[in-house]
Protein backbone atom coordinates (compact mmCIF):
# COMPACT_ATOMS: atom_id res chain seq x y z
CA UNK A 1 0.00 0.00 0.00
CA UNK A 2 1.77 3.08 -1.25
CA UNK A 3 0.50 6.77 -0.39
CA UNK A 4 0.34 9.45 -2.64
CA UNK A 5 -1.41 12.54 -3.18
CA UNK A 6 -4.13 11.30 -4.40
CA UNK A 7 -4.91 8.47 -2.51
CA UNK A 8 -3.51 9.50 1.06
CA UNK A 9 -6.64 11.38 2.42
CA UNK A 10 -8.15 7.68 1.94
CA UNK A 11 -6.04 5.67 3.58
CA UNK A 12 -5.25 8.18 6.17
CA UNK A 13 -9.04 7.74 6.80
CA UNK A 14 -9.18 4.20 7.25
CA UNK A 15 -5.90 3.83 8.83
CA UNK A 16 -7.26 6.80 11.35
CA UNK A 17 -10.56 4.55 11.76
CA UNK A 18 -8.91 1.47 12.14
CA UNK A 19 -10.05 0.14 8.66
CA UNK A 20 -6.75 -1.46 7.90
CA UNK A 21 -5.06 -4.72 8.61
CA UNK A 22 -2.21 -4.65 11.19
CA UNK A 23 0.08 -4.99 8.16
CA UNK A 24 -0.97 -2.07 6.39
CA UNK A 25 -1.04 0.08 9.48
CA UNK A 26 2.72 -0.69 9.99
CA UNK A 27 3.24 0.07 5.86
CA UNK A 28 1.49 3.16 6.26
CA UNK A 29 2.77 4.44 9.08
CA UNK A 30 6.30 3.93 8.25
CA UNK A 31 5.49 5.72 5.71
CA UNK A 32 3.93 8.69 7.21
CA UNK A 33 6.68 8.84 9.93
CA UNK A 34 9.16 9.37 7.03
CA UNK A 35 7.53 11.92 4.47
CA UNK A 36 7.49 15.64 5.57
CA UNK A 37 3.77 16.62 3.83
CA UNK A 38 2.78 13.31 5.04
CA UNK A 39 3.32 13.55 8.62
CA UNK A 40 1.96 16.69 8.34
CA UNK A 41 -1.44 16.01 6.60
CA UNK A 42 -1.55 12.87 9.28
CA UNK A 43 -1.24 15.80 12.14
CA UNK A 44 -4.02 17.70 10.92
CA UNK A 45 -6.50 14.30 10.39
CA UNK A 46 -5.59 13.24 13.81
CA UNK A 47 -6.89 16.87 14.79
CA UNK A 48 -9.72 15.76 13.15
CA UNK A 49 -10.56 13.12 16.54
CA UNK A 50 -13.37 14.76 18.71
CA UNK A 51 -12.86 14.66 22.43
CA UNK A 52 -15.45 14.16 24.52
CA UNK A 53 -15.81 16.80 27.01
CA UNK A 54 -16.15 14.74 30.37
CA UNK A 55 -16.92 17.82 32.32
CA UNK A 56 -20.09 17.92 30.18
CA UNK A 57 -22.59 16.11 32.25
CA UNK A 58 -26.10 15.42 32.70
CA UNK A 59 -27.31 17.10 36.07
CA UNK A 60 -30.80 15.57 35.99
CA UNK A 61 -30.05 11.99 36.85
CA UNK A 62 -31.77 11.34 40.25
CA UNK A 63 -35.01 12.57 38.45
CA UNK A 64 -35.03 9.91 35.86
CA UNK A 65 -34.16 7.25 38.18
CA UNK A 66 -36.59 5.08 39.19
CA UNK A 67 -37.28 3.05 42.83
CA UNK A 68 -36.67 -0.55 42.16
CA UNK A 69 -38.66 -2.71 43.75
CA UNK A 70 -37.81 -4.65 46.73
CA UNK A 71 -36.77 -8.80 46.28
CA UNK A 72 -36.28 -10.97 48.75
CA UNK A 73 -33.52 -12.92 47.68
CA UNK A 74 -31.90 -15.46 49.98
CA UNK A 75 -28.67 -15.67 48.54
CA UNK A 76 -26.38 -17.21 51.11
CA UNK A 77 -29.27 -18.82 53.63
CA UNK A 78 -31.20 -20.39 50.53
CA UNK A 79 -29.83 -24.05 50.99
CA UNK A 80 -30.37 -23.81 55.52
CA UNK A 81 -33.76 -22.75 54.42
CA UNK A 82 -34.66 -25.63 51.89
CA UNK A 83 -33.46 -27.68 55.09
CA UNK A 84 -35.45 -25.98 57.89
CA UNK A 85 -38.60 -25.95 55.61
CA UNK A 86 -38.02 -30.00 55.57
CA UNK A 87 -37.43 -30.22 59.23
CA UNK A 88 -40.65 -28.04 59.89
CA UNK A 89 -42.66 -29.55 57.52
CA UNK A 90 -42.01 -32.80 58.60
CA UNK A 91 -42.58 -31.72 61.96
CA UNK A 92 -45.87 -30.24 61.74
CA UNK A 93 -47.02 -33.75 59.69
CA UNK A 94 -46.23 -35.89 62.63
CA UNK A 95 -47.68 -33.70 64.93
CA UNK A 96 -50.93 -32.86 63.07
CA UNK A 97 -50.94 -36.48 61.45
CA UNK A 98 -54.04 -39.00 62.72
CA UNK A 99 -53.01 -40.16 65.82
CA UNK A 100 -54.84 -42.33 68.03
CA UNK A 101 -53.25 -40.90 71.07
CA UNK A 102 -56.39 -40.08 73.39
CA UNK A 103 -55.44 -36.82 74.84
CA UNK A 104 -55.28 -35.21 71.80
CA UNK A 105 -58.79 -35.70 71.33
CA UNK A 106 -60.79 -36.01 74.16
CA UNK A 107 -63.99 -34.39 74.17
CA UNK A 108 -64.59 -31.11 75.98
CA UNK A 109 -67.77 -32.44 77.40
CA UNK A 110 -66.04 -34.31 80.02
CA UNK A 111 -64.36 -32.82 82.61
CA UNK A 112 -60.78 -33.79 83.27
CA UNK A 113 -61.25 -34.88 86.61
CA UNK A 114 -63.64 -37.40 85.83
CA UNK A 115 -61.51 -39.09 83.39
CA UNK A 116 -58.72 -39.05 85.37
CA UNK A 117 -61.17 -40.51 88.42
CA UNK A 118 -62.54 -43.60 86.17
CA UNK A 119 -59.84 -45.55 84.18
CA UNK A 120 -62.72 -47.58 82.78
CA UNK A 121 -64.23 -44.50 81.09
CA UNK A 122 -61.31 -43.30 79.71
CA UNK A 123 -60.46 -46.91 78.06
CA UNK A 124 -63.73 -46.81 76.79
CA UNK A 125 -63.81 -43.44 75.48
CA UNK A 126 -60.56 -44.03 74.03
CA UNK A 127 -61.86 -46.96 72.35
CA UNK A 128 -64.84 -45.08 71.15
CA UNK A 129 -62.95 -41.81 69.69
CA UNK A 130 -60.81 -44.25 68.10
CA UNK A 131 -63.56 -45.87 66.27
CA UNK A 132 -65.12 -42.36 65.08
CA UNK A 133 -61.55 -42.07 63.77
CA UNK A 134 -61.80 -44.65 61.30
CA UNK A 135 -65.23 -43.75 60.30
CA UNK A 136 -64.15 -40.40 59.63
CA UNK A 137 -61.31 -41.24 57.61
CA UNK A 138 -63.18 -43.68 55.55
CA UNK A 139 -65.52 -40.64 54.77
CA UNK A 140 -62.81 -38.56 54.10
CA UNK A 141 -64.26 -36.48 57.19
CA UNK A 142 -60.67 -35.28 57.93
CA UNK A 143 -61.19 -31.53 60.27
CA UNK A 144 -61.33 -33.31 63.52
CA UNK A 145 -57.74 -34.32 63.18
CA UNK A 146 -56.32 -31.19 62.18
CA UNK A 147 -56.87 -31.38 58.24
CA UNK A 148 -58.05 -28.42 56.01
CA UNK A 149 -61.17 -29.37 54.77
CA UNK A 150 -61.67 -27.33 52.12
CA UNK A 151 -58.14 -28.00 50.60
CA UNK A 152 -56.93 -31.30 51.86
CA UNK A 153 -53.78 -29.90 53.17
CA UNK A 154 -52.18 -31.01 56.46
CA UNK A 155 -51.44 -27.35 58.24
CA UNK A 156 -48.21 -26.29 59.58
CA UNK A 157 -48.03 -23.84 61.76
CA UNK A 158 -45.20 -20.72 62.27
CA UNK A 159 -42.44 -21.82 63.41
CA UNK A 160 -40.29 -19.32 65.53
CA UNK A 161 -36.50 -19.10 64.22
CA UNK A 162 -33.93 -20.46 66.59
CA UNK A 163 -32.62 -17.85 68.62
CA UNK A 164 -28.54 -19.38 69.08
CA UNK A 165 -28.98 -18.91 64.78
CA UNK A 166 -26.64 -15.94 63.39
CA UNK A 167 -28.45 -12.34 63.68
CA UNK A 168 -27.80 -12.10 59.91
CA UNK A 169 -29.67 -15.08 58.37
CA UNK A 170 -32.62 -13.50 57.68
CA UNK A 171 -34.75 -15.74 55.94
CA UNK A 172 -37.99 -15.85 56.94
CA UNK A 173 -39.94 -19.67 57.78
CA UNK A 174 -43.60 -18.50 56.55
CA UNK A 175 -44.79 -21.78 55.24
CA UNK A 176 -48.05 -21.33 57.28
CA UNK A 177 -50.11 -23.06 54.39
CA UNK A 178 -49.08 -25.31 51.61
CA UNK A 179 -45.66 -26.94 50.73
CA UNK A 180 -42.11 -25.59 49.49
CA UNK A 181 -42.66 -27.79 46.07
CA UNK A 182 -45.62 -29.29 44.20
CA UNK A 183 -43.80 -32.59 45.19
CA UNK A 184 -45.10 -31.97 48.47
CA UNK A 185 -47.95 -30.89 47.84
CA UNK A 186 -48.83 -33.66 45.55
CA UNK A 187 -47.97 -35.96 48.05
CA UNK A 188 -49.79 -34.83 50.77
CA UNK A 189 -53.02 -34.30 48.67
CA UNK A 190 -52.77 -38.03 47.60
CA UNK A 191 -52.17 -39.17 51.21
CA UNK A 192 -55.32 -37.69 52.37
CA UNK A 193 -57.12 -39.81 50.17
CA UNK A 194 -55.63 -42.96 50.22
CA UNK A 195 -54.71 -45.36 52.56
CA UNK A 196 -53.63 -43.63 55.73
CA UNK A 197 -50.80 -45.05 57.00
CA UNK A 198 -49.48 -46.01 53.57
CA UNK A 199 -49.87 -42.21 52.54
CA UNK A 200 -48.38 -40.79 55.88
CA UNK A 201 -45.42 -43.20 55.42
CA UNK A 202 -45.03 -42.40 51.90
CA UNK A 203 -44.94 -38.57 53.14
CA UNK A 204 -42.36 -39.53 55.50
CA UNK A 205 -40.29 -41.34 53.29
CA UNK A 206 -40.83 -38.36 51.01
CA UNK A 207 -39.80 -35.75 53.51
CA UNK A 208 -36.76 -38.07 54.60
CA UNK A 209 -35.87 -38.06 51.37
CA UNK A 210 -36.03 -34.56 50.82
CA UNK A 211 -33.99 -33.59 54.06
CA UNK A 212 -31.17 -35.93 53.43
CA UNK A 213 -30.97 -34.26 49.71
CA UNK A 214 -31.23 -30.94 51.16
CA UNK A 215 -28.46 -31.97 53.72
CA UNK A 216 -26.28 -33.35 50.68
CA UNK A 217 -26.33 -30.30 49.07
CA UNK A 218 -25.49 -28.31 51.83
CA UNK A 219 -22.78 -30.87 52.14
CA UNK A 220 -21.54 -30.83 48.44
CA UNK A 221 -21.30 -26.91 48.27
CA UNK A 222 -19.26 -26.41 51.59
CA UNK A 223 -16.92 -29.19 49.81
CA UNK A 224 -16.78 -27.65 46.66
CA UNK A 225 -15.96 -23.82 48.83
CA UNK A 226 -13.19 -25.39 50.71
CA UNK A 227 -11.85 -26.72 47.50
CA UNK A 228 -12.31 -23.29 45.57
CA UNK A 229 -10.90 -21.72 48.87
CA UNK A 230 -8.14 -23.93 49.18
CA UNK A 231 -6.48 -23.68 45.30
CA UNK A 232 -8.26 -20.01 44.58
CA UNK A 233 -4.38 -19.05 43.50
CA UNK A 234 -4.13 -21.77 41.37
CA UNK A 235 -7.48 -21.60 39.73
CA UNK A 236 -7.05 -17.53 39.11
CA UNK A 237 -3.70 -18.56 37.38
CA UNK A 238 -4.38 -21.21 35.19
CA UNK A 239 -7.70 -21.46 34.83
CA UNK A 240 -9.49 -18.80 34.38
CA UNK A 241 -7.90 -17.36 31.90
CA UNK A 242 -8.68 -20.52 29.55
CA UNK A 243 -11.81 -19.91 30.29
CA UNK A 244 -14.35 -18.23 27.86
CA UNK A 245 -15.47 -14.63 28.35
CA UNK A 246 -18.55 -15.52 29.01
CA UNK A 247 -17.99 -17.76 31.81
CA UNK A 248 -15.95 -15.46 33.90
CA UNK A 249 -18.20 -14.01 36.62
CA UNK A 250 -18.80 -10.15 35.74
CA UNK A 251 -16.87 -8.49 38.81
CA UNK A 252 -13.48 -10.35 37.44
CA UNK A 253 -14.08 -9.58 33.97
CA UNK A 254 -10.75 -9.65 32.43
CA UNK A 255 -11.88 -8.11 29.12
CA UNK A 256 -12.56 -4.48 31.33
CA UNK A 257 -9.14 -4.95 32.94
CA UNK A 258 -7.24 -5.75 29.73
CA UNK A 259 -9.40 -2.47 28.17
CA UNK A 260 -8.60 -0.34 31.00
CA UNK A 261 -4.45 -1.15 31.11
CA UNK A 262 -4.39 -1.87 26.99
CA UNK A 263 -5.23 0.92 24.82
CA UNK A 264 -7.48 0.13 21.77
CA UNK A 265 -6.04 -0.44 18.33
CA UNK A 266 -7.94 3.20 17.47
CA UNK A 267 -6.27 5.19 20.88
CA UNK A 268 -2.77 3.30 19.58
CA UNK A 269 -3.45 4.70 16.10
CA UNK A 270 -4.49 7.93 17.22
CA UNK A 271 -1.74 8.44 19.54
CA UNK A 272 0.62 7.31 16.72
CA UNK A 273 2.69 10.42 16.03
CA UNK A 274 2.06 12.33 18.73
CA UNK A 275 1.86 16.35 18.81
CA UNK A 276 4.94 16.63 21.18
CA UNK A 277 7.92 14.49 19.49
CA UNK A 278 10.49 15.26 21.96
CA UNK A 279 8.38 14.22 24.62
CA UNK A 280 7.51 10.77 23.20
CA UNK A 281 11.42 10.10 22.38
CA UNK A 282 11.85 10.80 26.23
CA UNK A 283 9.27 8.29 27.26
CA UNK A 284 10.73 5.57 25.27
CA UNK A 285 13.86 6.32 26.33
CA UNK A 286 13.10 6.14 29.62
CA UNK A 287 10.71 3.01 29.35
CA UNK A 288 13.73 1.40 27.95
CA UNK A 289 15.88 2.66 30.59
CA UNK A 290 13.82 1.42 33.42
CA UNK A 291 14.12 -2.68 31.85
CA UNK A 292 17.75 -2.85 31.26
CA UNK A 293 20.83 -3.44 33.73
CA UNK A 294 23.41 -0.34 34.12
CA UNK A 295 22.35 1.25 30.41
CA UNK A 296 24.97 3.78 29.51
CA UNK A 297 23.16 6.59 26.80
CA UNK A 298 25.23 8.96 25.00
CA UNK A 299 23.39 11.77 23.18
CA UNK A 300 25.37 13.53 20.39
CA UNK A 301 23.98 16.23 18.52
CA UNK A 302 25.13 17.33 15.12
CA UNK A 303 23.40 20.33 13.66
CA UNK A 304 26.43 21.52 11.13
CA UNK A 305 26.16 19.19 8.43
CA UNK A 306 23.77 19.89 5.84
CA UNK A 307 21.36 17.16 7.56
CA UNK A 308 21.03 17.72 11.25
CA UNK A 309 20.99 14.43 13.11
CA UNK A 310 20.76 13.22 16.54
CA UNK A 311 23.14 10.27 17.44
CA UNK A 312 22.28 8.16 20.24
CA UNK A 313 24.13 5.77 21.42
CA UNK A 314 22.79 2.63 24.13
CA UNK A 315 24.77 0.45 25.96
CA UNK A 316 23.72 -2.42 28.22
CA UNK A 317 25.33 -5.31 29.31
CA UNK A 318 28.04 -5.49 26.80
CA UNK A 319 25.12 -4.44 24.17
CA UNK A 320 25.32 -1.26 22.08
CA UNK A 321 22.79 -0.06 20.03
CA UNK A 322 23.71 3.42 17.77
CA UNK A 323 20.66 5.17 16.47
CA UNK A 324 20.55 8.14 14.39
CA UNK A 325 17.92 10.49 14.42
CA UNK A 326 17.20 12.45 10.98
CA UNK A 327 14.11 14.77 9.83
CA UNK A 328 12.22 12.97 7.02
CA UNK A 329 13.92 11.04 4.30
CA UNK A 330 11.49 13.00 1.89
CA UNK A 331 11.67 16.50 1.95
CA UNK A 332 10.27 17.03 -1.60
CA UNK A 333 6.86 16.88 -1.29
CA UNK B 1 -35.07 -4.69 30.61
CA UNK B 2 -36.32 -4.34 33.97
CA UNK B 3 -35.81 -1.19 36.82
CA UNK B 4 -32.29 -2.14 37.80
CA UNK B 5 -31.33 -2.12 34.09
CA UNK B 6 -33.24 0.97 32.91
CA UNK B 7 -31.55 2.97 36.08
CA UNK B 8 -28.24 0.97 34.84
CA UNK B 9 -28.79 2.98 31.63
CA UNK B 10 -29.78 6.20 33.28
CA UNK B 11 -26.59 6.11 35.09
CA UNK B 12 -24.30 5.21 31.62
CA UNK B 13 -26.02 6.71 28.73
CA UNK B 14 -27.26 9.83 30.28
CA UNK B 15 -24.30 11.99 29.87
CA UNK B 16 -23.56 10.44 26.73
CA UNK B 17 -26.93 11.48 25.11
CA UNK B 18 -26.59 14.83 26.74
CA UNK B 19 -23.35 15.78 25.41
CA UNK B 20 -24.36 14.57 21.76
CA UNK B 21 -27.18 16.55 21.47
CA UNK B 22 -26.12 20.19 23.17
CA UNK B 23 -23.34 19.97 20.94
CA UNK B 24 -25.81 19.34 18.23
CA UNK B 25 -28.16 21.86 19.23
CA UNK B 26 -25.87 23.85 21.13
CA UNK B 27 -28.52 24.84 23.13
CA UNK B 28 -28.85 23.15 26.87
CA UNK B 29 -32.23 23.26 27.93
CA UNK B 30 -33.23 21.64 24.91
CA UNK B 31 -30.72 19.29 25.50
CA UNK B 32 -31.94 18.48 28.50
CA UNK B 33 -35.50 18.35 27.26
CA UNK B 34 -34.58 15.48 25.36
CA UNK B 35 -32.81 13.29 27.29
CA UNK B 36 -36.06 13.63 29.82
CA UNK B 37 -38.28 12.77 27.15
CA UNK B 38 -36.01 9.96 25.41
CA UNK B 39 -35.74 8.13 29.03
CA UNK B 40 -39.31 8.51 29.35
CA UNK B 41 -39.55 6.76 26.31
CA UNK B 42 -37.48 4.02 27.35
CA UNK B 43 -39.74 3.66 30.73
CA UNK B 44 -42.97 3.24 28.63
CA UNK B 45 -40.98 1.05 26.54
CA UNK B 46 -39.58 -0.87 29.27
CA UNK B 47 -41.11 -4.36 28.50
CA UNK B 48 -39.75 -4.34 25.03
CA UNK B 49 -36.34 -2.87 24.86
CA UNK B 50 -33.66 -5.24 25.11
CA UNK B 51 -30.22 -4.06 27.72
CA UNK B 52 -27.87 -5.19 24.91
CA UNK B 53 -30.04 -2.95 22.45
CA UNK B 54 -30.69 -0.19 24.81
CA UNK B 55 -27.80 2.61 23.82
CA UNK B 56 -28.71 2.85 20.37
CA UNK B 57 -32.57 2.57 21.15
CA UNK B 58 -31.83 5.71 23.44
CA UNK B 59 -29.95 7.49 21.20
CA UNK B 60 -32.25 7.04 18.19
CA UNK B 61 -34.68 8.47 20.16
CA UNK B 62 -32.65 11.22 20.88
CA UNK B 63 -31.61 11.50 17.51
CA UNK B 64 -35.58 11.89 16.46
CA UNK B 65 -36.44 13.85 19.19
CA UNK B 66 -33.55 16.53 18.08
CA UNK B 67 -34.29 16.22 14.58
CA UNK B 68 -37.69 17.45 15.34
CA UNK B 69 -36.91 20.35 17.91
CA UNK B 70 -34.62 21.69 14.56
CA UNK B 71 -37.20 21.81 12.58
CA UNK B 72 -39.10 23.16 14.38
CA UNK B 73 -37.04 26.12 15.22
CA UNK B 74 -35.81 26.22 11.96
CA UNK B 75 -36.52 29.83 11.29
CA UNK B 76 -35.28 31.09 14.90
CA UNK B 77 -31.88 28.71 14.31
CA UNK B 78 -31.14 30.45 10.81
CA UNK B 79 -31.93 33.60 11.81
CA UNK B 80 -29.29 33.07 14.88
CA UNK B 81 -26.41 31.52 12.71
CA UNK B 82 -26.78 33.93 10.32
CA UNK B 83 -25.59 36.41 13.15
CA UNK B 84 -22.35 34.12 13.98
CA UNK B 85 -21.32 34.35 10.54
CA UNK B 86 -21.80 37.36 10.36
CA UNK B 87 -19.19 38.10 13.68
CA UNK B 88 -17.24 35.28 12.88
CA UNK B 89 -13.55 36.00 13.64
CA UNK B 90 -10.16 34.31 14.47
CA UNK B 91 -10.09 34.44 18.03
CA UNK B 92 -9.74 30.72 19.27
CA UNK B 93 -5.97 30.00 20.65
CA UNK B 94 -6.16 26.38 21.26
CA UNK B 95 -6.74 23.26 18.54
CA UNK B 96 -9.82 22.32 20.27
CA UNK B 97 -11.82 25.42 19.64
CA UNK B 98 -10.93 25.53 16.15
CA UNK B 99 -12.52 22.08 15.61
CA UNK B 100 -15.46 22.93 17.67
CA UNK B 101 -15.93 25.50 15.40
CA UNK B 102 -15.74 23.18 12.39
CA UNK B 103 -17.95 20.83 13.57
CA UNK B 104 -21.04 23.25 14.43
CA UNK B 105 -20.38 23.87 10.56
CA UNK B 106 -21.25 20.95 9.38
CA UNK B 107 -23.96 19.66 8.02
CA UNK B 108 -26.05 17.78 10.50
CA UNK B 109 -26.09 14.09 9.06
CA UNK B 110 -22.22 14.34 9.49
CA UNK B 111 -21.93 16.15 12.37
CA UNK B 112 -24.15 13.35 14.12
CA UNK B 113 -22.19 10.36 12.23
CA UNK B 114 -18.60 12.04 13.55
CA UNK B 115 -19.88 13.02 17.10
CA UNK B 116 -21.35 9.04 17.60
CA UNK B 117 -18.35 7.97 16.06
CA UNK B 118 -16.00 9.96 18.25
CA UNK B 119 -17.75 10.47 21.30
CA UNK B 120 -19.53 7.36 21.87
CA UNK B 121 -17.55 4.82 19.72
CA UNK B 122 -20.59 3.59 17.73
CA UNK B 123 -19.72 1.24 14.53
CA UNK B 124 -21.10 2.30 11.43
CA UNK B 125 -23.77 0.32 11.45
CA UNK B 126 -25.08 1.37 15.02
CA UNK B 127 -24.59 4.97 13.43
CA UNK B 128 -26.85 3.63 10.82
CA UNK B 129 -29.26 2.48 12.70
CA UNK B 130 -29.22 5.43 14.80
CA UNK B 131 -29.48 8.52 12.03
CA UNK B 132 -31.48 6.25 9.70
CA UNK B 133 -28.34 6.03 6.69
CA UNK B 134 -27.06 2.94 5.25
CA UNK B 135 -23.24 2.18 6.21
CA UNK B 136 -21.62 3.37 3.32
CA UNK B 137 -23.30 6.41 3.68
CA UNK B 138 -22.47 6.63 7.32
CA UNK B 139 -18.70 6.07 6.31
CA UNK B 140 -18.98 8.14 3.50
CA UNK B 141 -20.50 11.58 5.98
CA UNK B 142 -17.58 10.60 8.57
CA UNK B 143 -15.08 10.99 5.67
CA UNK B 144 -16.30 13.94 4.59
CA UNK B 145 -16.79 15.59 8.13
CA UNK B 146 -12.95 14.35 8.65
CA UNK B 147 -11.86 16.35 5.44
CA UNK B 148 -13.87 19.21 6.19
CA UNK B 149 -12.38 20.14 9.58
CA UNK B 150 -8.94 19.02 8.97
CA UNK B 151 -9.39 21.93 5.88
CA UNK B 152 -10.54 24.37 8.43
CA UNK B 153 -8.02 23.36 10.63
CA UNK B 154 -5.20 24.31 7.84
CA UNK B 155 -6.48 26.97 6.88
CA UNK B 156 -6.75 28.88 9.96
CA UNK B 157 -3.14 28.08 11.21
CA UNK B 158 -2.56 29.06 7.02
CA UNK B 159 -3.76 32.20 8.09
CA UNK B 160 -2.72 32.66 11.66
CA UNK B 161 0.80 32.12 10.83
Amino acid sequence: MKLNKENYALIMFDLLEGNLSEADELRVMDQIEGDEFLFREWKLFKSTVLIAEKDVVFTGKSALLKEEKALVTLPMYRKWTTVAASVVLLAGVVVFWPSSNPPQLVDEAIPSEMIEDNPNLTDQYVEQTEQRIVNDISENKTESIGVDAEKRIPKVVRVSIPEDLPKDEKYVYDIQQGYDTPEEEFIAQNATQKDTDGARKQVDERLLELYNDAQLKEQEELRIASVLASKKEEIEEKVLPQLPSENIEPEINLEDIAKKVTPSRRERIVAFVTNKPIQRIATTTAAILVKTRNPKLRVKPDFKSSRPSLNIKFESEGYEVIASLQPFKNRNN
Amino acid sequence: MNTAEYNECVKNYSDGIFRFIVKNMRDEFEAENIVQNTFEKLWIRIDKVEMKTAKAYLFKIAYNNMIDVIRKNKRHTDLASAGHVASESYEYDNLLEYVNKAVAKLPEKQRSAIMLRDYEGHDYRSIGDITGMSESQVKVNIFRARKYIKEYINKLEIMML
